[in-house]
């Protein structure tokens, strides 16, 4: 009976559950991510390199030594272990361009997340006050891809290891697999994002009335380009604050249900276009839109890819046999 | 080690007053200039790109009374920014202007554009000294 039990059990809990983290899943899906969030960091950087001695240089806004006062935890900074001058935060800050770069591109990618995932967490512990979500969840997205096998797709070090490999005589290595578990990790990241945007908002007394739109819309320092009609009517923006606690709750939740993965994807990518269109947030909105591809089944990955390459390629012989 | 995450971008509510920070200088022979901090509606789309920090520093950080231990660290990069040999700034004044929302509901089924005056409030007027006109 005992015996009944724990293999029920086993089959019902433990062995989804080791699945879930353990069974190898193809890198293709973490390779494309990789690639495009390297490119959200290179932008972070050139957003950040006018404005860089403002922010964190030694005669900025705020000082660090008032920052080392104000928070109440010791954080891991290695501004803090440098001379306090400018030299010396362009050296780290061109350290992590070159890092970024590497990061994009797959090229000793274990090591250039490092310097990435270090040089994010200094920059945000030297200068709280200019942080964003967007800045939290690359801080966070970027330690977990340090333990990701994230360099094994789609990358300068996959190409290396095949020469590597065909010196040795054998075959090139395309289908790579591996434990998920560091993939999971990041996914379930991304739904409590949603998760506690929808459990913070849910309580608010203009979510819940349906106006709470109308506010950020009315946001001037945040307005981006405009939509006529919807901001101005009341049922229009009632559907949409609506429509946003619907959504976010589904990206929370629903997202894990493989049925009905893309369709949630599908809102999830719609409404942060529209925000996008709408506000001026620079880069959170295309990191969820990028955090999704981790959501990707990797034969509908390989699916979408050849679908994409197959017309892109028929689109630029159009273009150029006319 | 930076696993902290937070995010509540409008929640539980959204903001419901735009504010703008401006500040008062006054140099040593009694003029005064004023120092429009950056707003992002007077930027084109590529500066406030680039400038958005600026809304995230101001607007929800620096005018807020849990960040005032702050303020002396940003009216001495005022004043170095104003940095004038001869005749030095000599205070630092730094106001918010902020004006409420209209209602929606008022707003959009009336449609009666009402505009709430702007509020002015000083935060903090600093002293300048010789040492915070020098870069460090």
């Amino acid at each position: 009976m005992l015996k009944l039990i724990m293999q029920n059990m086993a089959s019902v809990i433990i062995m989804p559950w080791n699945n879930f983290w353990f069974k190898p899943i193809s890198t293709k899906p973490l390779g494309v991510f990789r690639i495009f969030f390297g490119l959200l960091i290179i932008q972070y950087a050139l957003l950040l390199i006018p404005d860089l001695f403002v922010w964190l240089g030694k005669d900025g806004m705020v000082s660090g030594a008032s920052i080392n006062i104000w928070q109440s935890t010791v954080r891991l900074n290695i501004l803090n272990a440098c001379p306090d001058n400018d030299l010396w935060l362009s050296i780290v800050f061109l350290t992590f361009f070159i890092a970024a770069i590497f990061l994009g591109i797959g090229f000793l990618t274990r090591i250039s997340t490092i310097v990435v995932f270090v040089c994010l967490l200094s920059f945000d512990a030297r200068n709280y006050l200019m942080l964003n979500s967007g800045d939290t969840l690359m801080r966070l997205l970027s330690l977990w891809l340090i333990f990701s096998p994230a360099g094994r797709s789609f990358s300068v070090d996959h190409k290396l290891d095949n020469i590597k490999r065909r010196k040795q005589g054998m075959s090139n290595d395309e289908n790579i697999e591996a434990e998920p578990w560091a993939q999971r990790l990041m996914q379930i990241n991304i739904s409590l994002v949603y998760a506690q945007t929808f459990f913070k908002k849910i309580v608010g007394i203009f979510w819940q009335n349906g106006t709470a739109v109308y506010f950020s819309s009315h946001f001037t320092e945040m307005q981006h380009l405009p939509i006529n009609y919807i901001f101005d009517h009341l049922w229009t923006v009632q559907l949409l604050t609506w429509t946003t606690l619907a959504i976010e709750f589904s990206l929370a939740f629903l997202i894990w249900f493989k049925p009905i993965r893309y369709y949630v994807v599908a809102l999830g990518v719609i409404m942060h276009l529209i925000i996008d269109w709408s506000m001026l947030i620079p880069q959170f909105e295309w990191l969820m839109i990028v955090s999704y591809i981790l959501f990707i089944e990797p034969d509908d990955l390989d699916r979408l890819t050849s679908w994409f390459s197959q017309h892109f390629f028929q689109l630029v012989k159009k273009i150029h046999f006319g | 080690m930076g696993l902290d995450q937070d995010y509540s971008m409008f929640a539980p509510k959204p903001p419901t007053k735009n504010r703008h920070v401006f500040a008062l200088i006054t140099f040593h022979d009694q003029s005064t200039v004023i120092w429009f901090y950056p707003r992002m509606e007077r930027l084109k789309y590529w500066q406030s790109m680039f400038k958005e920090r600026y809304r995230k520093f101001a607007n929800d950080n620096i005018v807020e009374s849990p960040f005032k231990m702050f303020w002396p660290d940003f009216a001495r990069y005022i004043a170095r920014l104003h940095a004038c040999p001869g005749n030095e700034p000599e205070l630092v004044s730094i106001y918010v202007s902020e004006e409420d929302m209209i209602e929606a509901q008022l707003a959009l089924c009336t449609k009666i554009a009402v505009d709430s005056p702007p509020r002015l409030i000083k935060l903090f007027t600093y002293k300048v000294e010789p040492p915070d006109l020098k870069a460090k």
